[in-house]
Parts: C-alpha cells; structure tokens; sequence
C-alpha cells in the first residue's frame, strides 16, 4: 500500500505514522473516509507516538512555512522582548462579555483568559488556559473545571471558583454581544453554576450537551474578569460597570494593560503573578494602523513584528521577502452570495450556482487565499460532510435551469455590495461576465458600507432587497449550527438574525431545530450533512464560493506562533517567542 | 469697536450652532439606519441590539432625543458616543487637539514659505523663481494628498529612514504634562526640548502633505495680490521717493496685498481641520478626522453633530479673527 496515497485508514495510518500528512490533512482525510473525529483523535496521536510530525524543527531563513508552523525546537532566545502587532482599526469596546468583534478577541487572548482553550492548530482539542484540567459526565450533563490556587487576577483579588462563577453570571445576566455563546447552555447562572470548592467550579445542564466545552473554549464572551473590579465600578445606572470595563482590562491572562488608547495603540507588560508559565515577551504593542500600505511598510521595515490584516496581493509580495514569514492557514469561515429567497425560485437559484466563475474568483481574486467548498461548513468544523458534491461553473447547465426556472434572455438581476470594496467589485464583475454571455443581465450596485449593513441585517422587506449580496461567516465554536441558524433559520430573518435574503424552508429549519439539540457527535454530522444538501442543492439558499485561508505575517525571527481555523487573526501570545538570529 | 464687533459675533455664533445643530441632527435622522444594529454587529441578537438601542435613548421620540441633546449641550455634555462608548466631550478632549495642532503646522509651513514665495514671485515677474514659486502653486493644487503621503513616507521612512511612519510619538515615549493637548507646546511648557524636537519630527511629513495645497492656494494669492498693488500709483510714487526696495514691497506692497490673502487663510484653516481624514488615516495620526469618520461610518449622531458644531465654531471664530485682522491691517475697512 502507497501511504501516499491513503485510501483506507490503514493506508492513513501509515501516512501519518511516516509524518506525509499534516494534522490538517489526517483530519480532512480522516473525515473523507467517514471516520468519526476521537478515530481521528486516536489517528493523531498514533502519528505522535509514531514519529517526527511534518513541522519542521527549524526555520529555513526566509522561507514561508505552509501551515500552522513556527519552530520551537532549539531555543536560542533574543535579547529582544518586545512584540509589535498591527492593527487596522481601534477597538472601542474593551469589554470581553460585550465586545463582538475580530481584534477585540486578538487583544483579549493577551490578557484575559477563558477557562479552555483550542489546542494548538485543533478545533476539536483543548488544553487548558485558566482551567488546570476539566471533566464532565457520560452524558454531557455536568463540566466541572478545576482551578490553579495560585491565580489572580491584574487587580490582585484571588480568581477562584467564587470569582469565575460572578464573572459567568455578569456574562450571562447583562446580555451583551456574544451572550448566546454560553446562555445557550446556561440559562440560569445562579442555579446551573456550582462552586463546589475554592478551585473547583460545575457547570450542570439540564440536557445532554456535547458542545458545551467548544463554547467553553470560544474566544468571544467566556472570558474571566475581575469582580472585584466589577463592584468597585458598578453604578446605579451601570450595574455591570460596562462603561468601566469597556474602557480598562482586569483579567487573569500574561499580560496586563499599560497604556490602552483605543485608536492609537495598546500596549501590555508581562504580568508577574500570571499562574502559568511565564511568557517570553516583556511588552506585547498592539498599533492601530489603517492604511494598508502602512501597515506593509511598518512589517517590511522590522518596526512591526506581526500582522494579521495585509491584503492578498500585498501577500503575494511578502512571501517573496526573506525577512518576514507568512504563515497560511485554514479557516473556518466560508463566504457566501446571498440568494433573494423572495425573488428567486429553486430552479432560478440552481441555475446561478452553476453560473458562478468559481475558480477564477479563487484564482484571481482571492489570489488563491481559498479553496472550493461545498456548502456553508468549512471542512474544519464538526458537521463537515465531503460526499456532499461542489459546484463548479457551467453555464449550459446554468442556462437550462434559469430557462427552466422562466428566466428569459435580458432579464436583469441585481447585486449590491458595499462600495470601496475591491474584492466584491471584482467578483461581481465576473459573475456579470458569465451572466452576459447566456443573456443574462446582472446590474452592480455599489452602496455605503453602512447603508449595507442597514439592509442586510434590518427590517427591509424582501422584495425590496436585490437578488445577491455577498456575505460570509465563521462560527463562534465549532458547531455546525452556530455557523447555519444565524444565517439560514427562517428565525433569523430581517433584524432577528443574519437571513438576510429570507430563506424559509420547513425542512431545513426543522432539521435546525434538531440540531440544536442533538446529543452526539454522529447525530451532529447527520443533521448537519441533510441540511447542507438542502442548502446546497436541493433548494440553495446561497451560492457557497470558498472556504477562506488566512495569512499571518511575522517577522523571521518569531517562533511558537500557531494558528487557529477559529482563532483567526488572533495570536497565542503566551507561546510565542523570538530567537537570536 | 473691534470690541463691539466681537460681542456682536459672538452672540450671532449661538444661533449658528443651534441652527447647524438641528440641520445636523435632522439630516443623521432622516437616513433610515438603526446605529444599534451596527454597533451591536451582525451577529448579536435581537435582545442585545434592543438593549443598546435604550441604552443610548434611541427608542425615544426623535424630538425628545434632540431636546435631550441641547439641554446637555447647555452644560457642555455632548452626549455619549455610540462608537467609541465614551463621552464625546471625552474624545474631543484627546482628538481635537491632535488636529490643531497639525492644522496649525500645516497652515504655518503655507504662510512661512507660501508668502515669501508669492512676494518673490511677484517681484522677480517671469524670472526662473517665479517658475519655481509657479509650479509649486500647481503642483500642490494637483497632486492627491493621500498620493503625496504615501510616497513621501515610502521614500522618507520605509527607504532612508528619516523620519517616523506617523503618530504623534513613538510608542514608549511618555506624553508631556497635559496643557493644550498640543504635544509642541505642553513640551516646551515643560521644559522639554527634546520632547518638543520629537513630536515636531512626527509633525513633519503629515504637516507638509497637508500644508501644501494651503501653500499653494497662499503663493497664488499672494503672487496676484503683491502683482496687483505692485502697479499702482502710490508704489511708484514710494519708489520715486528714493524708498529702498524692500521697504516698499514690504511697508506699502505686502501689507495691502495681504489683505485677500488673509481671508483665504482663514478659509483654509477651517478646511485643514475638517479635511485631515486622509492624512490621519495614512500617518496613524489619532485626530479628529478619522474620529469623525468613524464615526459617520457608524452613524454615531452625538459624535457626528458635535464634531460639526465644533467645526462650525471653529470656522466663525477664524472669520471673526480674520475680520479683526483686516480691521487691524487696513484702517480705512470701517466696523459695520
């Protein structure tokens, strides 16, 4: 058998055991060939026990790792200890349980901690954080974490059990943001979460839920802050002392706030008293920066050592340079063309997936920063099912549907996207170009972004929306349905959600509806795997284009960086480190 | 009478503010957006959108939020931004400051070099200077600000490493004791030079990018004012008299050629402040113009209405200061 080519599990053993596969690649393989994700778990570790994995222990000068891979091996430390990262916006709202946006969460992962997080490039592992270890039941009813004794937060007040369970309540009871991370398992903080001693903490659901540890482990709203903090900053207009929090940081993580200036920059120094190990940088800088070529110059020049937001043909540049690093990632976000439910029928929305110029927006567009996928789950998320087939273009095919479907030649259409945005221009301008020539009309309207927005996520009604608009998502944790119901529940509709093109199926929703609930893992793919035929096939709500890769740049010298398919843009600060070279 | 001049003003400024006000807050209101939604972001739920929406008195009546408004305004309460979470009295407190003071160096570089230039370009008529003087003029009316900042920070900063990329300081670097908000002038107040030559090196690229079309519009009007009173009769008759040569352009020429000059000035100024969005955005530079354009991104109404009342202040002060400045200049120009 040719461990190259794996085309049974032996077969992936072997590759994996003779390090020809990356994690990544075990996974995707794994789940192509109906493995179930603790078979793959087990799979990895064999691929642990077995051998070297395919990271490289050393940095080769100037070369551009493939994934997931700067090199710990072999330390020879820099005297230099301080990290610069760019950002290309401020971030207004410091509040963790409030705070629902992208840097945000990269800022917090410095200085405030949730109780698990992701293992390493994993989207299914954890490893703890605030937490030592943690376990639950059989059945997923009860998660009890036990923490350090030793951990306190920047304020100085002990973090025990005491203090976590006042910080999941204020979470949960003020409502903000993310909330529905966790109130989706935890209704009733008071009763739901238990001390059972000063470091240990239970959180008890009334049903069995086996998602409950990756919403644990999201980086948006389970983050621990100081209730010390919280009483002496609470007013009788503010009993969440939101505005305080929104504007100072008291958590537990390694590192605490120095100077934060929402558009300028941020900068943390190490904390001494952090209960982990103790980090390798000294100060950790975050600079806003707006302008794209700014932010180019500043991570060419070495004054910056890290940034997540460069576009994709500044990227292209940036592999070719030997000072810096770009590391490629996975994501779990996959975008999308939104599909007008109203105005479109199913044979009409069948016809315009086949139309869609799949590869030359991958190719040309996204300059190759995303790959075809086949529904709206990324092949990183628990749900992904890869019988389910992908579309490519075809316009004959196209043709015969949208005929079918009583569109005739010189119809007009209409695509909306938000005007400055490169990106969606050019894609809409090919998929203008593939329209034309089966006859086919599609009019480009270039809106304000905020004016988007407005109509996207308000109250407009369909018929006066246009026929596409483009979108995209990740989920908050890996959970199939966190990254659907938003998006696709006839719930969600309008300001209710994110259904921005009014999809209302039953069966689908129906299907949601179960999902939410399902108790295992199996049922999880099950459901997801029916419902993502419907929205893809049967009765497509969007036309499914790519699955997103991300690119981090760092410097040549930094080591440990690890990203994450959830985790995107962020920084795992706490292992991250720079050599002598 | 300047005095009366000034009271008068003044007392007129009220009802500017209050009319700019309510044209301002009419026209955030009439474009159909809910800024609660945008704030909250497309993925918070209903409940939590709500929840910003009374926290900020969205849900009231739109007469009720104005009356709100102007009764804070009274005691200089600009209400709370909905992008920022702060008091926009807060924000203007640290972002104003950063664009007056680069407004300031940037209409400073047009009036020190932009005079002189316009004064030799008329003097020395179709002379090799007056080209120079002359394609400065077109030049700087040309050549894109964000194009011009970009380049010169590529060549400046990323390839010889003369100057900073932008900020106001250098991350590290301490703030001076806070006086003006000028960090120029609170670190000459606190007596640190080395401070002030700091903060003049970060003032340097983004001032000069957006001095420039000031400069040129400043040589253009000098050039035709000095060109105008050049040919007039009581120049010649100073010239007959034996005056030295710069005394007459300077004594009799440059104070009367000044005069259209020092209302473009004015007018300029006024436009450096609420023009600098770009130029902010380039040098990272933590001022009122990306604020505001944020802000409008956002449709955050407290943050936007204040920032055009503050504007629309600053635009009748420097006019009633160029008013008095022309009263001072020509005494024959009587206070009506």
């Amino acid at each position: 058998m040719d461990p190259r080519r794996p085309e049974d599990a032996l077969g992936l053993l072997l590759a994996a055991r003779t390090g020809r596969l990356t994690r990544r690649q075990i996974l995707s393989r794994g789940l192509q060939l109906g493995l179930s994700t603790p078979a793959i778990l087990a799979l990895l570790a064999a691929c642990q026990r077995g051998g070297e994995t395919a990271t490289p222990t050393t940095a080769p000068a100037g070369a551009t790792p493939q994934a997931a891979q700067t090199p710990t091996a072999g330390r020879r430390e820099s005297e230099n200890r301080e990290f610069v990262v760019l950002f290309f916006g401020g971030v207004p709202d410091l509040d963790p349980q409030s705070a629902y946006d992208n840097q945000a969460s990269a800022l917090f992962l410095a200085c405030y901690e949730m109780l698990i997080k992701l293992k390493g490039e994993s989207t299914f592992e954890y490893e703890p954080m605030l937490a030592r270890e943690w376990s639950h039941n059989e059945n997923f009813t009860e998660f009890t974490f036990k923490l350090p004794p030793n951990a306190v937060f920047h304020d100085g007040s002990p973090c025990d059990a005491d203090a976590v369970k006042r910080s999941f309540t204020r979470f949960l009871k003020m409502g903000r943001g993310p909330v529905n991370v966790i109130s989706r398992f935890v209704e009733d903080p008071d009763e739901q979460i238990q001390v059972v001693d000063p470091t240990t903490i239970k959180f008890v659901m009334a049903k069995p839920q086996p998602l409950f540890l990756a919403a644990m482990a999201s980086e948006y709203g389970p983050l621990v802050v100081s209730p010390k903090a919280w009483d002496e900053h609470k007013t009788a207009t503010d009993e969440f002392a939101h505005d305080w929090f929104s504007q100072n940081i008291v958590g537990t993580g390694p590192y605490k706030p120095v100077e934060l200036l929402q558009q300028e920059r941020f900068v943390f120094e190490r904390f001494d008293q952090y209960h982990g190990e103790r980090p390798f940088f000294d100060r950790i800088i975050a600079r806003v920066v707006p302008e794209d070529a700014t932010r180019r110059q500043l991570m060419e020049t070495g004054e910056a050592h890290g940034c997540a937001y460069i576009n994709p043909e500044d990227l292209l540049a940036m592999k070719q340079n030997p000072n810096l690093q770009v590391i490629e990632y996975d994501t779990t976000e996959v975008d999308w063309i939104r599909m007008n439910y109203a105005l479109l029928n199913t044979k009409a929305r069948q016809g315009f997936c086949y139309a869609w110029p799949y590869q030359e927006v991958i190719e040309k567009v996204l300059r190759g920063f995303a790959r075809p996928i086949n529904g709206p789950i990324a092949d990183t998320v628990i749900g992904y099912d890869p019988s389910i087939p992908t579309y490519t273009t075809d316009l004959q095919k196209a043709k015969q549907l949208l005929t079918e479907a009583g569109i005739k030649e010189g119809d007009t259409f209409t695509y909306m996207y938000s005007s400055g945005d490169q990106t969606d221009a050019a894609m809409a301008q090919l998929f203008q170009a593939n329209l034309a020539q089966i006859g086919i009309r599609l009019e480009l309207q270039q809106v304000e972004r905020a004016a988007l927005l407005e109509l996207a996520y308000g109250d407009t009604p369909p018929e006066q929306r246009p026929h596409f608009m483009s979108g995209g998502w990740w989920p908050d944790y890996n959970d199939s349905w966190n990254q659907i119901y938003p998006n696709y529940h006839s719930d969600s509709v309008g300001s209710k959600g994110s259904n921005a093109m009014f999809y209302r199926n039953p069966e689908v929703d129906r299907l949601m509806n179960q999902l939410k609930d399902a108790a295992s893992e199996d049922e999880i793919r099950r459901l997801t795997g029916q419902i993502v035929k419907i929205l893809t096939w049967d009765d497509p709500a969007a036309i499914f284009y790519a699955q997103i890769r991300k690119a981090t740049v760092l410097q040549k010298d930094i080591r440990g960086f690890v990203p994450n398919p959830i985790y995107i843009n962020s920084y795992n600060f706490w292992a991250m480190w720079r050599e002598a070279l | 009478m300047i005095v009366h001049l000034i009271v008068r003003r003044l007392f007129f400024l009220v009802f500017v503010l209050l009319g700019l006000s309510l044209i301002t807050f009419v026209l955030s209101h009439v474009v159909p957006r809910d800024p609660a939604r945008i704030i909250a972001g497309p993925r918070a739920s209903p409940e939590a959108v709500e929840k910003i929406r009374k926290e900020y008195g969205l849900d009231q009546p739109l007469w009720r939020q104005y009356v709100r408004y102007l009764s804070g305004l009274i005691h200089l309460d600009f209400g709370k931004s909905l992008t920022s979470r702060r008091p926009v009295s807060e924000d203007l407190a640290r972002y104003l400051p950063a664009t007056i003071e680069l407004a300031l160096y940037a209409m400073l570089f047009a009036v020190v070099v932009g005079i002189p230039l316009g004064v030799l370009s008329a003097v020395r008529r179709n002379s090799f200077l007056d080209l120079i003087g002359r394609t400065i003029s077109i030049l700087g009316l040309s050549i894109p600000s964000f194009w011009l900042a970009l380049i010169l920070q590529f060549f400046l900063f990323a390839q010889l490493g003369l100057l900073p990329d932008g900020q106001r300081l250098p991350v590290g670097v301490k703030e001076p004791p806070r006086v003006t908000g000028l960090f120029t002038v609170d670190a000459l107040l606190a007596g640190n030079f080395g401070l002030f030559l700091l903060a003049l090196k970060h003032l340097l690229m983004p001032s000069f990018v957006l001095g420039l079309a000031a400069l040129a519009i400043v040589t253009r009007m000098v050039r035709s004012g000095m060109l105008e009173v050049l040919g007039q009769d009581y120049i010649r008759t100073a010239r007959a008299k034996g005056l030295q040569p710069h005394v007459v352009i300077l004594r009799h020429a440059l104070k009367n050629a000044l005069l259209p000059a020092v209302t473009v000035i004015g007018l300029q100024f006024g436009l450096l402040m609420g023009g600098a969005v770009l130029v902010e955005i380039i040098f990272s530079w933590p001022g009122i113009g990306r604020y505001t354009f944020q802000a409008i991104q956002n449709f955050d109404y407290n943050a936007v209405i204040s920032v055009t009342l503050v504007i629309g202040a600053a635009y009748v002060l420097v006019n009633l200061l160029v008013d008095v400045i022309y009263v001072l200049l020509d005494p024959r120009i009587r206070v009506t």
